[in-house]
């Protein structure tokens, strides 16, 4: 039988307790929204009188990143890497996202670069490799996005990039089970990666950094168990353990 | 000057009618999310968003009903949307640390009292639907014929969700929150009932 004191007292409680809530919205909230609207105002109308964004490309997903540097990466943070060069492998795992209206959901891009030293300073090697059930039009519309021919926070990264060695599509595994992610890069890279956890059991994270390969959104630090990378073209060869690794979630747009 | 005066200047373009519909409703949209939500950034995001797509289509509001319950609607699809994708995100975060975000999060509500921060926690172990009633009825205030129109159910529909959800978090108070059971529902009488 239902006790409707007990839910009265309750409902007093929830009512006492809205009131004690202080509710603290950063301090440019509303100038942002404002600022929002303005450019709301400016986009182009759709057929049902809805306003639609004009965008290029909006991607969302995941990032794996490993490399050779020690924990944590002094890259991310502006510094020298450990060592002179950082050697890496990373993938952007799309979720969901189109390019010029092309559905690209479920794609992989991979890379293996080269980093010869402040990796600010650019002049960087990569090697790309896009998943192997990637179309030829799905791959040129990620290569579009990753160059930076269609601007956004990709064309930032993009212009580190002195020189690209080569682009082939191979099988790619990219895999988070638990807190453990699974990169494989053809039989170019492996790596098995976890990220470090907080007291509470979240992940520990790193924000507003200098340099990042998801710009606009925290990076999850970790540790490498493995990474192996043999890319000739970049004088990669080898299999390390224990060094620095890095999880993500990205959305790019442009 | 009264709501309805201020939607039709917004309507037709007047900024500082817009300016003044937003910061009016503002707050009550921030509310909103957050508690979806439970974080601060997202609730931003999700205010963010719904106000610019509420006031890119103020046309179609029905000028004859109220504008906040037509606002939260907005809110709540946003907020729920970007619940959804953030859940899939961080899906693989959670499946090892069940409950981090939903219980921890309560660092940008003030809650004084350790009562409200077990009764917040509670909460927030109610699913999102729970959640939502609740919020609109006793955190932001409103009638349950406005709670019907933010979420597009029958008036009929709001009394038995907010009656089930007030049942359900009841069944939490008292099983995992002694201490809130006895100085919220009264201590229980050797016989069952309580005090």
């Amino acid at each position: 039988m239902t006790d409707y004191s007990e839910l009265e007292r309750l409902e007093s409680a929830l009512v006492e307790m809205g009131r004690g809530m202080a509710y603290a919205p950063t301090p440019d909230f509303l100038p942002s929204l404002l600022t929002g609207l303005e450019k709301a105002k400016g986009e182009r109308p759709t057929k049902g009188g809805d306003r639609r964004v004009n965008r290029a490309y909006q991607v969302e997903g995941s990032l794996l990143e490993v490399c050779t540097c020690d924990i944590i990466c002094p890259c991310w943070v502006g510094e020298d890497p450990d060592g002179g060069t950082c050697e890496s492998a990373l993938a952007w795992r799309i979720d969901k996202g189109e390019v010029n209206g092309l559905d690209v959901s479920g794609r992989i891009l991979a890379a293996l670069i080269h980093i010869p030293g402040n990796v600010l300073k650019g002049n960087w090697r990569a090697m790309i490799y896009v998943d192997d059930k990637t179309t030829p039009q799905q791959q040129q519309a990620l290569l579009d996005v990753w160059t930076g021919k269609l601007g956004g926070a990709m064309a930032d990264l993009a212009k580190l990039v002195g020189e690209v060695v080569g682009v082939e599509r191979v099988p790619i595994t990219f895999e988070v089970e638990g807190v453990q992610g699974t990169l494989k890069i053809g039989q170019a890279a492996e790596a098995r990666l976890a990220p470090f956890q907080g007291a509470m059991g979240q992940p520990t994270a790193l924000h507003d950094s200098i340099f990042s390969t998801i710009p606009g959104s925290p990076v999850y630090v970790g540790k490498a168990s493995l990474f192996r990378s043999n890319q000739p073209a970049l004088g990669h060869s080898f299999t390390i353990e224990g060094h620095s690794a890095l999880q993500g979630f990205f959305r790019f747009e442009g | 000057m009264t709501e309805l005066e201020l939607v039709r200047l917004a309507k037709a373009g007047d900024r500082t009618a817009v300016a003044e519909l937003l910061s009016a409703n503002a707050t009550q949209a921030y509310r909103l999310a957050q508690h979806i939500l439970r974080n601060q950034a997202d609730a931003e995001d999700a205010t963010q968003s719904a106000l610019v797509k509420a006031f890119t289509n103020l046309g179609r509001f029905d000028e004859q009903r109220p504008f906040l319950p037509w606002l939260l609607r907005i809110v709540s699809h946003e907020a729920l949307n970007l619940q959804r994708a953030e859940r899939t995100r961080f899906n693989f975060w959670q499946r090892h640390n069940p409950g981090v975000q939903s219980e921890e999060s309560v660092e940008s509500v003030v809650l004084v009292r350790q009562q409200y921060r077990d009764l917040w926690r509670a909460m927030n172990r109610l699913n999102a639907s729970d959640r939502l009633v609740l919020t609109l009825s006793y955190f932001m205030g409103l009638r349950e014929a406005e709670v019907a129109t933010t979420l597009g159910i029958k008036l009929g529909t709001v009394k038995s969700r907010k009656h089930n959800a007030l049942a359900r978090l009841r069944s939490l108070v008292q099983r995992d929150f002694p201490g809130l059971r006895d100085e919220v529902l009264g201590r229980p009488e050797p016989d069952g009932t309580s005090s």
